[in-house]
């Protein structure tokens, strides 16, 4: 079996819709689970969530364990809290090192849609010491030593075949996901999330959270563009004529 | 379930929904692929015991599921067929069948392997249900069926069909309720039946020519049918009315939006009151019908009957419901009578539902013998 470790972050749900309140899976990492979800019908793999999020992490926790998860590890602790890059880094390196040491692949998504740093993958295949693939659009197969993705970089595709252990950056989203179904969500509701704290993960406290991080964030603002929509009336040569008038503008 | 839980369902089911069954190519016609969707996400099963492959939720939950589901589906005719399929045909083999008809019957169901259908009216019995004159004949391997319904539901694209049928003379204990698999012999299944709305859900006529029914296929106790068509009635008038709590909400924004931004005499037209008091007309409706469910799922949930209240509500809820499409036309003017705004088939969808589960007039007369003698039939 082929073990694969998804690194899951929860984003504001205002950012993909205005309405929507709470958090929910950041969109990238969404796809991941959604891919591994299909991979699951054909292929032997399990598949373990680790993420680093308080309780309001919860709801997208039910839903990436309903999906497809068959484990979660859950770092959960205030001294989590307000990580950068680096502290993050270290934390969910240092709980796959514990808990998965052997993973055969580790997944993340290719940026979170609230911080948009984008460092964490390389970062943590740095720390965890496996070869990194970046802008990853899909992935292929799952084999049984190796995996063949799909890389895009500026214009050009690759199709690689990477041999385990190895960490994927995937550049592909998805805000929705076809494979949830109702009634694994309601075991997932019921299913008993392993909480980790920074004592148990035998981290220190310099190396976590805001205490290990080397940059702050003071503010954070989203600008969200919001789109306006005008009604156009009349026969089609006037609708017509109207939008021409609106792209000459 | 917590509320927090019981949102996570309702967030799930509408994003289901809403990226899965609105497809405008099957607005008026059954779409197989959405029903196998729909079966996938697991919502068939939603009161059945896990056992059966169902969620076992509380009614209360499911009905703040299927208002949701009639709120982001806006094929309403898809939403007539999963209604038909689990209140009136799987719950009642759930709640009234035998050990040995669930086990045989309702995996199946829950999963969407089979569709299920109801079959109570006839060409010559619509409102006076019990004049019915399909006949089932008791034999020594079980029954032989004979006779035809009409106006079937679900009639083309069913597997199973809960078929009520006189057997024997006189009113109350006289008929029986079957479970008759289409695949039984002497089953017949008509066309399509063209109708006005709801064109999603295939409805045709179903002939029983001397079709052989097994012994445990008898739905509760023999001549004990109209009991059981009483309770199915019952489900009827409250589950497959909930949906519409939700088209109403979905079509009572769809104005509210239009109201705002059609401009008439140089302001908006929600700013004349005779526009804006449809709204709120559309508003009262929606709240009425949830606080007379909220009393429904109370009394269902602790295993009581609701017959009156489900008749009052099935009234109520369908006057509101054709009201506020009537008003949404009338809001949206000459542009809600055209086919591109799609309120003319809220409309048409709607109107069925003064005629389904008993016409309303029915209704009417249900409550006032139930009012003036206490007695509810
Ligand atoms: C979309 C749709 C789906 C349906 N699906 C199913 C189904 O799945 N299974 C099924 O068995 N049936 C189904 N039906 C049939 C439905 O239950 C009947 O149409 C309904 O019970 C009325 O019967 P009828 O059409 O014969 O009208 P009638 O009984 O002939 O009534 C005609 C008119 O006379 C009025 N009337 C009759 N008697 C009285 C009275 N005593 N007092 C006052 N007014 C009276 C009625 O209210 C109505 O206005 C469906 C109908 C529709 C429209």
């Amino acid at each position: 079996m082929i073990k694969i470790v998804v690194c899951l972050k929860m984003v504001p749900g205002k950012l993909i819709d205005a309405e929507r309140s709470g958090l929910i899976i950041n969109p990238y990492d969404l796809f991941v689970l959604e891919k591994l979800a299909e991979f699951k019908k054909t292929t032997d793999i399990s598949v373990i969530g680790i993420c680093m999020g308080g309780e309001s992490a919860r709801e997208g926790l039910v839903r990436s364990k309903a999906l497809v998860c068959d484990d979660i590890y859950w770092l959960n602790d205030i001294k989590f809290a307000q990580a950068d890059t680096i502290a993050t880094t270290k934390t969910l390196s240092a709980a796959i090192k514990k808990y998965i040491p052997d993973a055969d692949a580790v997944i993340c998504g290719g940026h979170a849609i609230d911080g948009e740093t984008g460092q964490v993958p390389a970062e943590l295949s740095e720390k965890l010491g496996i070869t990194y693939f970046s802008s990853v659009a899909d992935i292929e197969s799952f084999g049984h030593d190796s995996a063949v993705i799909v890389k895009k970089d500026e214009g050009s595709e690759m199709t690689v075949r990477c041999r385990y252990p190895f960490l994927l950056s995937v550049d592909s989203f998805l805000t929705y996901a076809s494979n949830l179904n109702i009634i694994a969500l309601k075991r997932a509701q019921k299913w008993e999330y392993k909480i980790i704290s920074s004592e148990e993960l035998g981290i220190a406290q310099t190396d976590c959270g805001a205490a290990g991080s080397k940059t702050k964030v003071i503010n954070s603002v989203n600008i969200i563009y919001k789109k306006e929509s005008i009604e156009v009336g009349g026969s089609i040569k006037e609708k017509a004529d109207h939008v021409k008038k609106l792209l000459q503008q | 379930m917590s509320t927090n839980e019981e949102m996570q369902l309702i967030e799930a089911v509408r994003e289901f929904a809403e990226n899965n069954l609105n497809d405008p190519e099957y607005l008026e016609k059954f779409s197989p692929e959405m029903w196998e969707k729909i079966a996938d996400f697991g919502l068939l099963g939603i009161t059945v015991d896990e056992k059966y492959g169902g969620l076992g939720e509380s009614y209360r939950t499911a009905a703040a599921v299927f208002e949701n589901l009639g709120y982001s589906c806006k094929n309403n005719g898809f939403v007539f067929v999963v209604n038909n399929h689990i209140w009136v045909s799987q719950n009642l083999i759930y709640l009234y069948g035998s050990e040995q008809l669930k086990d045989k019957y309702l995996c199946d169901m829950t999963a969407g392997k089979r569709i299920g259908a109801i079959c109570i009216t006839e060409a010559e019995s619509g409102s006076d249900a019990l004049s019915m004159v399909t006949r089932a004949e008791k034999t020594d391997d079980g029954y032989i069926l004979n006779g035809s319904k009409a106006f079937i539901s679900n009639g083309p694209i069913a597997d199973i069909f809960i078929v009520f049928a006189r057997t024997g003379e006189g009113n109350n204990k006289s008929f029986t309720a079957f479970v008759v698999e289409k695949e039984f012999p002497g089953v017949k299944i008509g066309a399509d039946i063209e109708k006005m709305g709801l064109g999603s859900c295939p409805t045709s006529e179903i002939v029983f020519d001397n079709c052989m029914i097994p012994k445990e296929n008898v739905l509760g106790r023999y001549n004990f049918g109209s009991l059981i068509m009483t309770m199915a009635l019952e489900w009827e008038r409250c589950f497959e009315f909930v949906p519409h709590i939700g088209a109403m909400r979905r079509v009572m924004e769809r104005c509210i939006e239009h109201v705002r931004s059609r401009q008439q005499f140089g302001r908006p037209i929600g700013d004349y009151q005779a526009v804006s008091h449809k709204i709120a007309d559309m508003k009262v409706g929606i709240e009425m019908s949830r606080a007379m469910l909220d009393r429904i799922v109370d009394l269902k949930d602790n295993m009581k009957t609701a017959f009156i209240d489900t008749s009052i509500f099935k009234l109520y809820v369908s006057e509101a419901y054709i009201k506020t499409c009537r008003d949404a036309m009338q809001i949206f003017g000459g542009y809600g009578y055209t086919k591109e705004y799609d309120i003319e088939r809220e409309l048409r969808d709607a109107l069925a539902c003064s005629i389904y589960s008993g016409t309303n007039e029915m209704q009417k007369n249900t409550i006032y013998n139930f009012t003036t003698n206490g007695e509810s039939l």
